[in-house]
C-alpha cells in the first residue's frame, strides 16, 4: 500500500483555518465555525476578503492549515495563485476553492496543486461538512504516516512527475531499469522515475533493505517476493519474469534457499 | 520471315505481360480480352522489333514505343482505366527488361553464347523468352507477397524506409554514372546526354512521387479520423441549437406567466423545467475539442461513446491541447487504447461505475491520468496482452513515465510525457 490507513483511532490534531473570499467570508464563516468546532479540530485564525493578508500569512505559516479560497477574487492575485504560492511553501496544507462556476477544471487542480475539494457558491453546508470530514481522513492518515516515520525503516520517498510516492521497502517485488527510467514493480502497482540503479541501490542500503539483490544488469529482485528460479529466470510472486545473468546467479540462488 | 519470327517471340511475351498483369492487379482471368491483348501486342510488337536500324538511340526509342503499345492495349483490353495500366505496365515492363538484361548476361558471358547468334537463332530466342517469362512471372509473385507484408513494415519503421528508399535511389543513380565513366569514350555522345538527362530527371521524379505519396498517406489517415470528429461536433451543434429553442421557450412562457401574474403556475413551470434540466445527459465530447491531434481526439471520443453506452460515471477534465508531445502519435493512441479498455472494462464490473480521465501539462511535463472504480475480486484475466503492448512500446520512450496505482476501491493509470527542453 502507498498509505497506510488505519480506521477508527481516536488522533487528536489542531489545524488553522484561513478563509478568504471578497462576497461570502462572513457567511462562509458562519456556516464553518460550528462544525469545526463541533468537532473540535482547530480554530478559525482568519477571514479576509482580500488576498493581502492571506498571502502575508502563506509567507510565514508554519502551521498545518486549511485554506478556503475564493478563485475569483477581484484582486490581482486570484485563489489559484494563492494556491499555488501555498504549494511553494509546504506540501502538507489543505486547498478547499470556492467558487460561483460549477464548471472549472477542478480535476487538474486536485492534482496539480493537490486540491482537497472545492465548494460551489452558493455555500451549501452539508457540501462544506462532507469536505471538512475529508480533511480530517486526510490528517488521520498523515498522523500515521507521521508515527511511520519515526521508525523510518523501510520506506523509501520516491517523487515521480508532480507527485511523492512513499514505498515501503519490503513491498517491492522488482526493480526494472530501461534506460534511464527506474520502474518498481509493487503488488499493488508500478512506480516510475527517472535515476540510476546505482542510486536506487543506495537509497535501498541507507534504508536498511538487504533483501532486494541485483540479478541482471538492469533488474534487482527481492528475494522474499520470489516464486520460482528458472534456468535463465526469476519468477516472481505475481508470475512475472526478471532475467537471470550467469554472474548473480549463484548468490541469487543461494539467497532464495536460505 | 523476320516479321513471322518475331511475331512469335511476341506472343510469348504477350503472354508473359498478361500473366504479371493479372497477378499484380487481381482482375479477373477473360478469354476474349486475353486473346485480344496478346494477339494485338504481339502484332504491334513485331512490326516495332522489325525495324531494321539498331543505333543506340532508336533502340532506346524502340523500348519506349513497346511501353506506349503495352500501356495502350492494357488499358483497352484489361484495366480500362490509363493510370492503372500506365503503372502496371510500367512495372512489369521495367521487370522484363531487368530480366533479360540479366538472361543476356548468362547467356553471353557464361554460356559463352556469341551475341549474333543469341540474337538470330530461333531456338535461343525461345528458350530466351520464356526464360524471361518464367523470370518475370516469380518477380511478380515475390513482389506482390513483399507489398503486402510490406504494408506492416512501413508502419513499424517509416524511418527506415525512408532511408532504404534514399539508398535506392543513390545506388541507381551512382551505378549508372559508373558505367558510363567505364565506356564514356566508347559510347556515341548523344546516347551519354540523354542517359544523363534520364537519370537526373529519374532521381528527382521519384523523389517526388515519393514525398507527395507519404504525405497522402498521412492525409489520408488523418483525414478519416477529423471526419469523424466533425460528425461528432454536428451532432453538438445540433443539440446546441435545441437547448437555444428551449431556453428562449422556457423564458417566453415564464414571462407570460409573469405577465398574468400567476406566481402558482410560474413555479409549476420553473420545476417542470429544472426537473427536464436534470434529465439531461451531461456533455462528455465537449472537453475533446481541445485536444489538437485528430488521432486522439477520436480515440477518445470512441472511447467515451463506450463508456456511455456501458453508463459509466464519466469524469472527464482535458486542460491542455497536447500540441508538441514528443511522441509518435500511434503509439500514444495504442496506449492510451490499452488502458482506457481495461478501465472501461474493469469500471463496468464495479458498482459506482466510476471512471475519471484528466489530461493537464504543467511546466515539465503533459499528464494523463485513468482512474476507475476497481473491485478486486471481479478481476477479469486477459488485459495482460495489452498491458504487454504498452510495456513494449513505451521502453522505446524514455521520456515516458507509466505509474500505476491500485488501492483498494480504485485503479489508476497515469503516464506522464516530459517536455523536450
Amino acid at each position: 500500500m502507498f498509505i497506510y490507513y488505519r480506521n477508527g483511532c481516536g488522533v487528536s490534531f489542531l489545524l488553522n483555518f484561513v478563509i478568504c473570499d471578497d462576497t461570502h467570508s462572513e457567511s462562509i464563516r458562519g456556516i464553518i465555525e460550528p462544525i469545526i468546532d463541533e468537532l473540535n479540530i482547530g480554530r478559525i485564525v482568519m477571514v479576509e476578503k482580500s488576498p493581502d493578508k492571506v498571502v502575508e500569512y502563506i509567507k510565514n505559516n508554519k502551521a498545518a492549515t486549511v485554506y478556503f479560497l475564493d478563485i475569483e477574487l477581484n484582486s490581482s492575485i486570484n485563489g489559484i495563485d494563492m494556491a499555488r504560492l501555498i504549494r511553494e511553501k509546504d506540501s502538507s496544507s489543505y486547498i478547499v476553492f470556492i467558487t460561483a462556476y460549477e464548471k472549472f477544471a477542478f480535476l487538474t487542480y486536485k492534482y496539480k496543486l493537490n486540491v482537497v475539494d472545492y465548494i460551489v457558491k452558493p455555500v451549501n453546508k452539508n457540501d462544506v461538512i462532507y469536505c471538512i470530514e475529508t480533511i480530517c481522513n486526510l490528517e488521520k492518515e498523515k498522523k500515521f504516516i507521521k508515527d511511520d516515520e519515526d521508525k523510518k525503516d523501510y520506506i523509501l520517498n520516491i517523487k515521480s512527475g508532480w507527485k511523492q510516492y512513499r514505498i515501503d521497502a519490503r513491498d517491492i517485488i522488482y526493480i526494472e531499469v530501461i534506460k534511464n527510467k527506474i520502474i518498481i514493480h509493487i503488488e499493488t502497482g508500478q512506480i516510475s522515475f527517472f535515476s540510476t540503479l546505482k542510486d536506487v541501490r543506495d537509497k535501498l542500503t541507507s534504508v536498511g533493505v538487504d533483501s532486494i539483490m541485483v540479478c541482471h544488469k538492469s533488474y534487482m529482485v527481492n528475494i522474499k517476493k520470489i516464486s520460482c528460479i528458472d534456468k535463465n529466470d526469476v519468477i516472481m510472486i505475481n508470475g512475472d519474469r526478471c532475467p537471470l545473468s550467469r554472474r548473480y546467479k549463484r548468490g541469487i540462488v543461494d539467497a532464495f534457499n536460505s | 520471315m523476320l516479321l513471322i519470327v518475331n511475331f512469335f517471340m511476341s506472343l510469348i511475351m504477350g503472354i508473359m505481360f498478361y500473366i504479371s498483369v493479372i497477378k499484380l492487379s487481381s482482375y479477373e482471368f477473360n478469354k476474349k480480352n486475353a486473346i485480344g491483348f496478346i494477339f494485338c501486342f504481339a502484332f504491334f510488337n513485331a512490326l516495332i522489333r522489325s525495324c531494321k536500324y539498331y543505333d543506340n538511340v532508336t533502340s532506346l526509342l524502340k523500348i519506349f514505343a513497346v511501353l506506349v503499345v503495352i500501356i495502350f492495349f492494357a488499358n483497352v483490353f484489361i484495366i480500362k482505366n490509363i493510370i492503372k495500366s500506365f503503372y502496371y505496365s510500367v512495372l512489369i515492363y521495367t521487370v522484363a527488361l531487368i530480366n533479360d538484361s540479366i538472361l543476356g548476361l548468362l547467356m553471353i558471358k557464361i554460356f559463352n553464347i556469341p551475341l549474333n547468334e543469341a540474337q538470330n537463332n530461333i531456338l535461343y530466342m525461345t528458350i530466351a523468352n520464356l526464360s524471361v517469362l518464367c523470370m518475370t512471372y516469380f518477380t511478380i509473385i515475390t513482389m506482390k507477397y513483399i507489398w503486402d507484408k510490406k504494408k506492416i513494415i512501413a508502419q513499424i519503421n517509416k524511418n527506415g524506409a525512408y532511408i532504404l528508399f534514399a539508398l535506392i535511389i543513390f545506388i541507381v543513380t551512382a551505378a549508372n554514372i559508373l558505367v558510363y565513366n567505364k565506356y564514356i569514350e566508347m559510347i556515341d555522345s548523344r546516347f551519354i546526354l540523354i542517359n544523363i538527362l534520364i537519370t537526373t530527371i529519374y532521381t528527382l521524379l521519384t523523389i517526388a512521387i515519393h514525398r507527395a505519396y507519404s504525405n497522402l498517406a498521412i492525409n489520408e489517415q488523418e483525414n478519416k479520423q477529423l471526419k469523424a470528429y466533425i460528425n461528432m461536433a454536428e451532432e453538438l451543434i445540433d443539440e446546441y441549437r435545441r437547448v437555444r429553442h428551449n431556453t428562449h421557450n422556457i423564458i417566453e412562457s415564464a414571462s407570460a406567466f409573469i405577465k398574468a401574474n400567476d406566481m402558482e403556475g410560474l413555479k409549476e413551470h420553473l420545476s417542470s423545467v429544472i426537473e427536464r434540466q436534470n434529465k439531461i445527459n451531461k456533455n462528455y465530447i465537449a472537453p475533446l475539442y481541445k485536444i489538437a491531434h485528430p488521432g486522439i481526439k477520436s480515440l477518445l471520443y470512441s472511447k467515451i461513446g463506450k463508456m456511455e453506452e456501458l453508463s459509466l460515471n464519466i469524469n472527464i477534465e482535458i486542460t491542455t491541447t497536447m500540441s508538441d508531445i514528443k511522441v509518435n502519435v500511434s503509439d500514444l493512441c495504442e496506449v492510451l487504447g490499452v488502458f482506457l479498455d481495461n478501465s472501461i472494462e474493469s469500471a463496468a464490473l464495479t458498482q459506482d461505475k466510476y471512471i475519471e480521465l484528466c489530461i493537464f501539462e504543467d511546466h515539465r511535463c503533459y499528464t494523463i491520468i485513468i482512474k476507475n472504480s476497481y473491485d478486486m475480486s471481479k478481476k477479469k484475466e486477459g488485459n495482460g496482452i495489452g498491458l504487454k503492448t504498452v510495456k513494449s512500446i513505451l521502453k522505446e520512450y524514455p521520456n515516458i513515465l507509466n505509474n500505476t496505482i491500485i488501492d483498494e476501491k480504485y485503479y489508476t493509470q497515469e503516464l506522464l510525457i516530459k517536455k523536450q527542453k
